[in-house]
């Protein structure tokens, strides 16, 4: 029966802590002198204890043991002295209890010549299948440049057989026969043993010397491609058959080679970092970091569900294969003064005696395996510090007796001390007396207990497992000091190698304003600043240490508006191209940035500033750049910054009118000075305006800014006598000149033409609408790109009596008090009908009783927009205006972005129900509760077919965008919604999309004068709601009213009356809903306004 | 564990008549006057919903008491849900309860647990709506108590659960609650020995840390039988004991919130019942001083010498001055969340040593004159709630090291 593994999570492996253990040193349960599944089994509980996730048996199949199991004769079965399937099983079920996951061997490379296969194959005719199961050779001299791995013991690849009379090939010793893949029935068989273990449950698979499993011709027979091939096989049988399984590579190579195993994700999960162990050892005992730092550097990247297996000690010698000949002496001389205690290309000891039994060297070694990006595996015995033998044969030094007790054979067996397997260690510094479980189990101050707090505090915090590493290089080469980041876990890791206590310097700026948390004892340590941060470490001491908080806000870290300082030479070159680039890029613009009202990004957290392009423009002083924001998440954003410098007094004037537009403080050849905002600087602002009058063009470095001016401004070209800047502006700034101009910025730079720019030119120059403001020219941009983008519009100045909200509300204050005494007319009560349909009829006369003039008005509004949408829609030769059919499919997809926006803005509103003023909670819920209803409404039929044309809109409409003029009106602004892409603010669209954002903005001045008003006669507040909704209705209706005149038997509109009030409440509801979501992220205490709105729309 | 399969064939006719519910509601009360009670609320209850709402009340009854069937609630009667003891585990009956939820395209499901005497129209209405109506995925009970009532929670679980998990929840363990079809399909799906020993605190704490929706529900006056303070001990380690294997299970999770936000709570707050039971607090303080003479042994495996040293200034305090800190106390239940996951003794022993102290703080809160009306009681009540907060790095650093060398 197949048996599920025990991990939930596919990339389990990622986050485990792997413990290694040979199950014939661990425990003896048989007391036959020999380590067996019934005595793991009794040690799972001090292993789950020890918090380890992930256990690694060493092989423990059938073999005549030559090479500590590795030497295989039976693929499918329990070697005799370790206990049964049975008991393989009971360990296996034992452990998945206990959340632990298993990893066993699958020696693929090679049997034992003890194997039946061997044996088979050495009596089989040369050439026939059973032989073939293996690689022969008349000569020994094939494949010659395939080195030799056990240098001590073995003297060449090939082995004469006096059976089989030829060469048989092995790369380890030579009673390990390699086996030959190039025979499909071998791949068969080990597929085969693959399937028999992972169908008993194991979690894992550790590939035994995979480099090795093909030979040819002319190269070193390792990491061939063929090998690639044949573990990607393996791993398609794995993922087909099992889940949450793993593959474990053993390629002990280069970490560019052993980057093939990963492949794209498809091959093995996890392999074996060998060349970084040695170089732990190397950079401990030189006191520096750089053989740490040097192999990291060239280990690539791994495909996201891959992980690097990292390890301090294993079953073998510290192996020297992968360092160079000075670094593999340097080794040797500094861990192995004894002879014998080298084997091979390596070091045969275990851990505490590398370092010479030293508890700060332990522990800071250990604090490296648990925080380097990988997986930590832990050889046994090395949590309590065990010792080796050196005076044992081949690698078995390091694989003595597990010490549990000071009892007779350190309580691994109760056999006669002569039946072990192994001597156990018993000298008087290593011995069990001295090192054992138990005693360092009862010691709060053991090494053990130590290993299980930090791999305790180490299974807390995923981005050990997962995340990325990044190394900071402080000048004092002692400290190794690293960042690793996951997600929103950020964590610092500093180390001392050296023996002596190290002061370190970190350059921590990119944390300003996080707080490090000490995470062994949850200490908080002072905020991070600009400053370098200073440590101080003991001994081989280590911290680690959580980044806690979002950085501040820059202004707010600096608890000072004093702005960055610059150097710059002479000319913008230094600035934009010299020394002075990077601090004005990284402090001085990310400083300046969020305190501009233009700014969009103020909610998002900046990383750094990148100049995009750049000119000088006449003045020595001014320049037009053009910056790229970056963001710490999302896409970046560009503005356009004209600046300036300024020195002595007109510096002076500056920091004291407009603080906020200085960018930083610079040091100039010609003496101190701000570089500011350009727009402070009059002769910047006459060169702009220059530049537009004559048609100018300024290279910059990556194309060319130009002036375009229009037949208007070519017949008024003098007369500018002073300049003014405008401050209201949202996303552009303005600069009036005299009475007869506006320069409009758009300071958030986008490709393309600007609509603003491009709408009024086009009503002033081709449909000949009077009610915008002239259009006379621009600057625009071209950086090589199809379309110039709209960098500035000049407009002629309209003379004006303020814009319409603001006369509305003064009309609405002088409403409510008049009608604040009054009864409310019994007549508007009963008022149901919807605004369309009252638009039909006439206005009745407790309308005209209280509202007054102001509907007269609403009607001039409603006339002039319908004629705008006429005007709008003259373009037919003009691909940009031309109007076009609302076709099926622009009505989905409407109401696919009205429906999405719908969601959104009750998913909000439902999220923060909890924290709305208390008048807003019973709307609230009223909206949320009808919220199906809501969303049935947002469903217009697309097959309609009658719901008229698309044409080119105001985008944006509202009474703030409006001029009172006399008794007339001027519309002002078709930029958009700034913070929209602009294909989306030229995109054609029903003209009722205008007409809707109007009698919202209806809606939001009665209601939000009547809160204001209710704020100085709170007492009145209720009564006057009935109020506010009959004004808001009837202006609505006039309004509606002229448009529809003014419109009457245009094609743009919906051909019936039925439609028309369809379309038009969908885009009432998507506008207040839209509102909902505004206010609730900006204005809670005005929620109630499309709250109420909302309500108030007609079934 | 009961599945759909192990329903006798009757009940499973009947959930194929049946065939879907918008609502299902499951109680463990099987009498017919009581169930004629909780039917003719439920269909007040739905009667103030939006839209029509196809209800499914399934009871313990042996029969399906005609009396209550009507065209909006149906009923389905599940002996099992007698057995289901909520104060341990969600037992076999709530898993069969949300299979056949399930099996009927449910939207919500409302678990009522508390006494039927409690349980009115508002009360099915608070738990059924904000996840019919509002797509929240698991609603607790926000009930009116007198302030010396449910102590336990307000004293231990209520501060605990909100100074780790960061969600200002005021009955995290219910143990009514209303859940949503996914919130459900996620206690379903999970496999393992979890998912058969899940237990109340569970609930609200999975909810959380898998970023669900939550909301709180102003059910009413919660009725809540009078306290046997003479025996707390298989109390606490029955309530205590599961609090603690969660916080174990999700430490890599509230080791890293900070701070604590409310939850969106709906309907009108209810006043609790006046005084409550007369607490004698001579016994509990008389309690916790043979506590603190016999149990030292296992309070010092614990406890810091601090805490030691204050309990034993406590045991000589005269009783009209009996006063225990909100500082010790949340640093005495966070020593021993520690004691529980370090497994220093049985957690049952643990948890049962931990009796006099909460007798202790028990006194101490009914000593408290600032807690003679509700209004105050809430007031004392956000007072320790910020103590455990600001304690809370004490049990993080303590959790991480628990060395047991510390003041």
């Amino acid at each position: 029966m197949k048996r599920q593994g025990s991990a939930s999570d596919p990339l389990w492996y990622k986050d485990a802590i792997i413990y290694e253990l040979h199950v014939r040193a661990f425990a003896d349960g048989n007391n036959d002198g020999v380590g067996d599944f019934q005595g793991l089994i009794q040690k799972l509980d001090y292993l789950q204890e020890l918090g380890v996730t992930c256990l690694w048996l060493l092989p423990f199949f059938p073999s005549p043991l030559k090479d500590d199991g590795y030497d295989i004769s039976d693929y499918f079965s329990v070697h005799p002295s370790y206990g049964t399937m049975e008991d393989f099983q009971e360990f296996l079920t034992a452990a998945h209890d206990r959340g632990l996951q298993v990893i066993i061997e699958l020696v693929m490379n090679h049997t034992s010549d003890q194997h039946p296969w061997f044996q088979r194959a050495r009596t089989a005719p040369p050439g026939s299948p059973e032989r073939n199961y293996y690689v022969w050779s008349d000569t020994d001299q094939k494949y010659r440049e395939a080195r030799i791995i056990f240098t001590d013991t073995e003297k060449s690849n090939w082995t004469w057989d006096p059976v089989a009379k030829q060469y048989y090939w092995h790369r380890f010793f030579s009673h390990q026969p390699d086996l030959n893949y190039d025979h499909p029935q071998v791949v068969e068989e080990m597929l085969t043993v693959l399937r028999f273990w992972l169908d008993r449950g194991v979690d894992g698979l550790r590939m035994d010397a995979i480099p090795y499993l093909f030979e040819r011709d002319g190269t070193n027979c390792e990491n061939l491609p063929e090998t690639h091939q044949l573990i990607k096989r393996f791993r398609r049988e794995m993922d087909e058959g099992y889940s949450n399984r793993m593959i474990l590579a053993e390629a002990n190579q280069w970490p560019s080679d052993v980057r093939p195993y990963f492949a794209d994700g498809d091959e093995c999960h996890m392999a074996f970092h060998f060349p970084l162990m040695p170089r732990i050892y190397m950079a401990l005992r030189q006191e520096d970091r750089l053989p740490i730092t040097d192999i990291m550097a060239q280990t690539p990247e791994i495909p996201e569900n891959c992980q690097w297996a990292l390890f301090l000690r294993n079953h073998d010698e510290l192996t020297l294969e992968m360092v160079t000949n000075d670094e593999r002496d340097y080794m040797y001389l500094a861990y192995s003064a004894d002879p014998r205690m080298r084997i091979n290309l390596g070091i045969r000891r275990r851990l505490a005696p590398l370092m010479d039994n030293n508890r700060r060297r332990i522990e800071l070694l250990n604090s490296l395996l648990l925080s380097f990006p990988g997986t930590p595996i832990i050889y046994y015995g090395d949590e309590i510090g065990m010792g080796d033998n050196i005076y044992l044969g081949d690698r078995n030094g390091v694989r003595t007796p597990m010490q549990w007790n000071s009892d007779r054979n350190a309580g691994f067996s109760r056999a006669t001390p002569a039946k072990l397997y192994s001597p156990v260690i018993m000298d008087p510094v290593w011995g069990y007396q001295a090192v054992n479980v138990e005693a360092q189990q009862s010691d709060p101050s053991s090494l053990l207990n130590w290993m299980r707090n930090m791999i305790a505090l180490r299974k807390l915090f995923r981005v050990f497992g997962r995340g990325t590493l990044e190394f900071l290089n402080p000048e004092n080469r002692k400290i190794l000091a690293y960042v690793r980041r996951w997600g929103d876990e950020q964590v610092l890791c500093i180390a001392n190698l050296s023996r002596f206590a190290q002061p370190v310097d970190l350059d921590l700026s990119e944390f300003e304003g996080m707080a490090p948390v000490e995470m062994l004892g949850y200490v908080e340590f002072p905020a991070i600043t600009r400053q370098p941060y200073r440590f101080t470490l003991s001994a081989y001491g280590f911290l680690w240490l959580e980044l806690h908080g979002a950085p501040q806000r820059i202004e707010e870290a600096r608890g000072s508006d004093e702005p960055a300082i610059l150097t710059i030479g002479a000319g913008w070159t230094s600035l934009f191209e010299g020394a002075a680039r990077h601090r004005f890029e990284a402090v001085a613009l990310p400083e300046y940035f969020p305190k501009q009202r233009w700014f969009g990004g103020k909610s998002r957290t900046i990383r750094t500033a990148h100049v995009m392009d750049w000119t000088g423009v006449d003045r020595p002083h001014a320049a037009l750049a053009l910056v790229e924001v970056e963001y710490e998440q999302g896409p970046p954003e560009t503005y356009f910054v004209p600046i300036a410098i300024s020195l002595d007094r007109a510096a002076d004037q500056i920091r004291e009118s407009a603080a906020g537009a200085v960018i930083a403080s610079v040091v100039t050849p010609e003496g101190p000075g701000i570089l500011h905002d350009g727009l402070y600087d009059d002769e910047a602002c006459v060169t702009l305006l220059g530049l537009i009058v004559h048609g100018r063009e300024l290279g910059t470095r990556r194309g060319k800014i130009r002036g375009a001016p229009s037949a208007l401004l070519a017949q008024a070209q003098d007369g500018y006598v002073s300049i003014r800047r405008g401050s209201g502006e949202q996303s552009n700034s303005s600069i009036v000149y005299g009475d007869k101009f506006i320069l409009k910025l758009f300071r958030r730079f986008q490709p393309g033409p600007n609509p603003d720019s491009e709408v009024e030119k086009f009503l002033t120059e081709k449909a000949r609408f009077d009610r915008v403001p002239p259009f006379a020219g621009a600057i625009e941009y071209e950086p090589g790109a199809p379309e110039p983008a709209t960098l500035g519009v000049l407009e002629g100045l309209v003379e004006n009596e303020g814009d319409a909200w603001k006369w509305t509300v003064e009309e609405l204050e002088r409403y409510y008090e008049t009608n604040a005494p009054a009864a409310f007319p019994p007549e508007a009560l009963n008022d149901t009908q919807d605004v369309v349909t009252l638009s039909e009829q006439p206005t009745p006369q407790f309308a005209r009783d209280h509202v007054g003039l102001y509907l007269e008005s609403a009607a001039t509004l409603g006339r002039r927009t319908g004629e705008l949408h006429r005007a709008l829609a003259t373009g037919a030769d003009d691909p940009a205006f031309a109007p076009e059919p609302l076709t099926e499919q622009n009505v989905r997809d409407l109401l696919e972005t009205w429906r999405e926006q719908a969601l959104d803005a009750f998913r909000v509103l439902k999220e923060n129900v909890s924290r709305l003023p208390d008048d807003a909670v019973d709307q609230a819920a009223l909206v949320l509760g009808r919220r199906r209803e809501f969303l049935n409404r947002l469903r217009i039929s697309a097959s309609d077919g009658a719901q008229g044309m698309r044409i080119r809109i105001h985008g944006d409409y509202h009474l703030g965008q409006i001029l009172r003029v006399k008794t007339d009106y001027v519309i002002l602004d078709f930029e958009g919604e700034p913070s929209r892409p602009l294909a989306e603010r030229r995109a054609k669209q029903s003209p009722l999309k205008d007409v809707a954002g109007m009698l919202r903005s209806f809606s939001y001045a009665a209601y939000a004068t009547l809160v204001n008003w209710s704020a100085r006669r709170g007492e009145d507040a209720a009564r006057l709601e009935p109020w506010a909704r009959l004004w808001d209705r009837y202006s609505a209706v006039e309004f509606l009213r002229g448009y529809r005149e003014a419109t009457a038997g245009a094609e743009f509109l919906p051909s019936n009356a039925a439609a028309f009030r369809i379309l038009l409440g969908g885009f009432r509801l998507s506008k207040a809903l839209y509102e909902v979501l505004y206010e609730l992220n900006n204005r809670p205490s005005w929620v109630r306004i499309p709250l109420m709105g909302i309500l108030d729309l007609p079934a | 564990m009961i599945e759909l399969a192990d329903l006798t064939a009757q009940t499973r006719e009947r959930i194929e008549e049946i065939g879907t519910a918008d609502l299902v509601l499951a109680t463990a009360r099987a009498g017919a006057a009581e169930l004629s009670r909780i039917a003719a609320d439920t269909r007040e209850a739905i009667g103030k919903l939006y839209s029509p709402t196809r209800t499914l009340l399934i009871h313990s009854g042996e029969a399906i008491p005609e009396i209550v069937q009507s065209d909006s609630v149906r009923t389905l009667a599940m002996p099992a849900l007698r057995e289901a003891d909520p104060l341990k585990a969600i037992a076999d009956a709530y898993r069969a309860v949300f299979s056949v939820a399930r099996n009927l395209n449910a939207r919500a499901i409302v678990m009522l647990v508390s006494d039927a005497d409690s349980i009115t129209p508002q009360w099915i209405y608070g738990l059924a709506r904000p996840i019919l109506e509002l797509d929240f995925d698991l609603v607790t009970p926000y009930y009116a108590h007198a302030p010396s009532e449910g102590l336990l929670n307000s004293g231990v679980i209520a501060p605990f659960m909100r100074a780790l998990y960061g969600r200002r929840i005021q009955h995290p363990l219910g143990p009514d609650f209303g859940f949503s079809a996914k919130f459900v399909d996620r206690l379903l799906n999970e496999p393992g020995e979890r998912a058969r020993t899940r237990s109340l605190a569970s609930i609200t704490v999975d909810a959380i840390c898998e970023g669900f929706e939550i909301c709180q529900a102003n059910v009413g006056v919660r009725r809540y039988p009078a306290a046997d303070w003479a025996n707390q001990s298989s109390v606490l380690a029955q309530i205590l004991g599961p609090l603690f294997v969660e916080t174990e299970y999700h430490a890599a999770r509230w080791q890293r919130i900070r701070g604590s936000q409310p939850v969106s709570t709906f309907g009108e707050a209810a006043s609790g019942p006046g005084d409550g039971e007369a607490i004698d607090v001579r016994r509990l303080i008389d309690s916790f001083q043979l506590g603190h003479r016999n149990l030292q042994e296992i309070w010092s495996a614990v406890l810091p010498p601090g805490t030691l040293l204050e309990l034993s200034k406590m045991a000589k305090q005269p009783r009209e001055h009996f006063h225990m800190p909100d500082r010790t106390w949340a640093r005495i239940i966070y020593d021993f969340a520690l004691g529980h996951r370090l497994r220093l003794i049985n957690p049952d022993h643990l948890l049962r040593a931990m009796t006099p102290l909460y007798l202790a703080w028990v006194a101490s809160f009914c000593l408290d004159a600032a807690v003679a009306d509700e209004t105050s009681a809430a007031r004392r009540g956000e007072d320790l709630a910020l103590a455990f907060e600001a304690a809370k790095p004490y049990l993080v650093s303590r959790w991480r090291w628990p060395d047991r060398f510390n003041p």
